[in-house]
């Protein structure tokens, strides 16, 4: 003989649900010291010497 | 110091009529402003390099590093005389204190202020129209100041005393040289300033000297890296635009004067279209015709007025310095005048080519005497510094050498000097430079004769962010502390240092 006395009663249990981490990308950003750079463009040397053409003569003329 | 600056008109680039590009040349560091819009880079009136016109209403101004009492310098010129308003002004904080005035008689006058002011002296001595002369001054400023001036080593006018101040000040610390009013054209070239301290440089040369300025041609002992290298040039000389119509198929012939790798094409387009479809293309030269496809690349869409745009090629190529090589590109649909101008040697070559149909294996048929375009090649694989720094003008960005390190230096060899010079009165190095960042960043500009390596008279000059012409003066040779023999100039090394 089956005892159903206590046929139908529910039984509620609290579980805990643990947490699963997840990691779907990684990355590692390092703050670096970018050191400031001299750039050069163009470079001349000028150079003052006499005159190599000969000068045109002027003419002289008397302001009245 | 007793030299205070020259300009032998030479590092802005070759023949250049854009007043706007000659401007932005000028005031990249060696002149502080410009007024009006007729600055043109011109053949030179002596025997290197270029010279400056400076036409109707335009001028171009000078701020000196200090206010000094009295000026020495010397310019040659031409002069049209179709006005009084042409000459030089000496400033005091911009205000003019006297001034050298080339009337249309062709006498040249000393005035108090202005070009137009109150007249001082005037030679008798007369020059006519568009003739060149060199011109040397030696002004004092004062109320009871003094001045002389000298034509082609001779003097004109004075010594005399006059009222050469309009300010309280009697210094100037800034020159103006051009044509203030509408008419006048004046072309001006090696110009030098000193003033009287020193030992050397202070005094009026009487040689009608000039300016020689050269580009480094080899390397010395480099430890800069190499940003950048170009072949061709981004810098636009020509106002006319080359207009490429519907499937057009351009290009322009560079010759590499050294051996290197092209990656990609550039272009200075001359408006915006956002849809255009343009194609880089390089070809062998075939009898100084366009001949073989070397490399084409993918489709670039839309181009932006002013912008430098680079079009990558799809297979980098190998290219032989001394040897042609035609660069260019294709377009689809037309888009008019949007090719800017190089200069106006017109070796460009067209034809005909459906955009769709890709980079013809064998170029078409092609017709010369187009305009040539500014077209360039960005190229990589070029073992000398000094390549990239001995560009005319400096080409920023696509063309530099760069380092970080303190205590590093870059020291390149230079062309001997182009006719005997019996005296040398000064060497003046000049660098466009910048820095990366706003960091802090400090420099020397070098020469190093014998074994003595010298700084000059700038040991430390810090740059902006924006490349501009620094300056460093060797009136003597730093290794004999005496006046350069043209030996000891032909084998100095000049260069650059990062000092901090």
């Amino acid at each position: 003989m089956t005892d159903i006395r206590n046929a139908g009663t529910q039984r509620e249990v609290l579980l805990t649900t643990v947490p699963a981490a997840t990691a779907a990308g990684l990355v590692r950003e390092v703050l670096l010291a970018t050191p400031t750079a001299l750039i050069v463009g163009g470079l001349v040397r000028e150079v003052l010497v006499p005159g190599t053409v000969t000068p045109q003569q002027y003419a002289v003329s008397v302001i009245t | 110091m007793a030299l205070l600056m020259v300009d032998g008109f030479d590092k802005y680039g070759g023949i250049n009529s854009v007043d706007a590009n000659v401007v932005a040349l000028l005031t990249a560091g060696e002149w502080t402003s410009t007024a009006g819009t007729a600055h043109q880079i011109v053949a030179p009136l002596s025997s290197t390099g270029f010279a400056l016109t400076v036409g109707s209403g335009t001028t171009i101004t000078k701020t000196l590093a200090a206010s000094y009492a009295r000026l020495i310098g010397g310019v040659r010129f031409s002069a049209n005389l179709s006005t009084t308003t042409t000459g030089i002004v000496f400033l005091d904080s911009g205000t003019a204190q006297a001034s050298i005035v080339i009337n249309t008689n062709g006498t040249i006058a000393v005035r108090n202020g202005t070009l137009a002011g109150t007249i001082l002296g005037t030679s008798a001595a007369s020059i006519t129209a568009s003739t060149t002369h060199y011109l040397e001054w030696d002004i004092t400023f004062g109320n009871s100041g003094s001045y002389q001036l000298w034509l082609d080593g001779v003097s004109i006018l004075g010594p005399t005393t006059g009222d050469t101040t309009a300010t309280a000040n009697n210094t100037a610390n800034g020159l103006t040289i051009g044509a203030v009013a509408a008419g006048p054209s004046l072309t001006i070239d090696d110009l030098y300033l000193f003033d009287t301290s020193g030992a050397t440089n202070n005094a009026v040369l009487l040689t009608s000297p000039r300016i020689e300025t050269q580009f480094p041609s080899s390397d010395g002992v480099v430890q800069f890296a190499i940003g950048a290298s170009i072949v061709g040039s981004t810098t636009s000389r020509s106002a006319t635009p080359y207009n490429p119509t519907a499937n057009t198929f351009y290009v322009r012939p560079i010759t590499p004067t050294a051996n290197c790798t092209v990656s990609a094409i550039g272009i200075l387009p001359n408006l915006t279209n956002a849809s255009v479809q343009l194609r880089p293309i390089l070809y062998a030269d075939s009898g100084n015709t366009p001949g073989t496809l070397m490399s084409a690349g993918s489709t670039v869409v839309g181009m932006t007025s002013g912008v430098l745009q680079t079009l990558p090629l799809t297979t980098p190529q190998a290219l032989v310095a001394g040897t042609r090589y035609w660069f260019g590109l294709m377009n689809d649909i037309a888009v008019v005048n949007s090719y800017t101008a190089q200069d106006s040697s017109a070796v460009g070559r067209f034809a005909t080519a459906t955009f769709a149909s890709g980079a013809p294996g064998t170029a078409p048929a092609t017709t010369a005497g187009q305009i040539t375009a500014v077209i360039f090649g960005v190229v990589s694989s070029i073992a000398t510094n000094s390549y990239e720094v001995g560009q005319n003008p400096p080409q920023g960005q696509y063309s530099y050498v760069y380092d970080a390190t303190v205590g590093h230096e870059d020291l390149y060899g230079f062309p001997a000097l182009t006719a005997p010079a019996p005296i040398i009165y000064a060497a003046a190095v000049k660098g466009s430079v910048a820095k990366s960042d706003a960091g802090a960043k400090t420099l020397s500009l070098r020469t190093k004769s014998g074994g003595t390596d010298s700084a000059g008279s700038a040991a430390s000059l810090a740059p902006g962010t924006s490349y501009a012409w620094m300056t460093s003066l060797f009136p003597t040779d730093p290794a004999t502390g005496a006046a350069w023999t043209v030996a000891a100039l032909n084998a100095a090394q000049g260069g650059v240092k990062v000092e901090s």
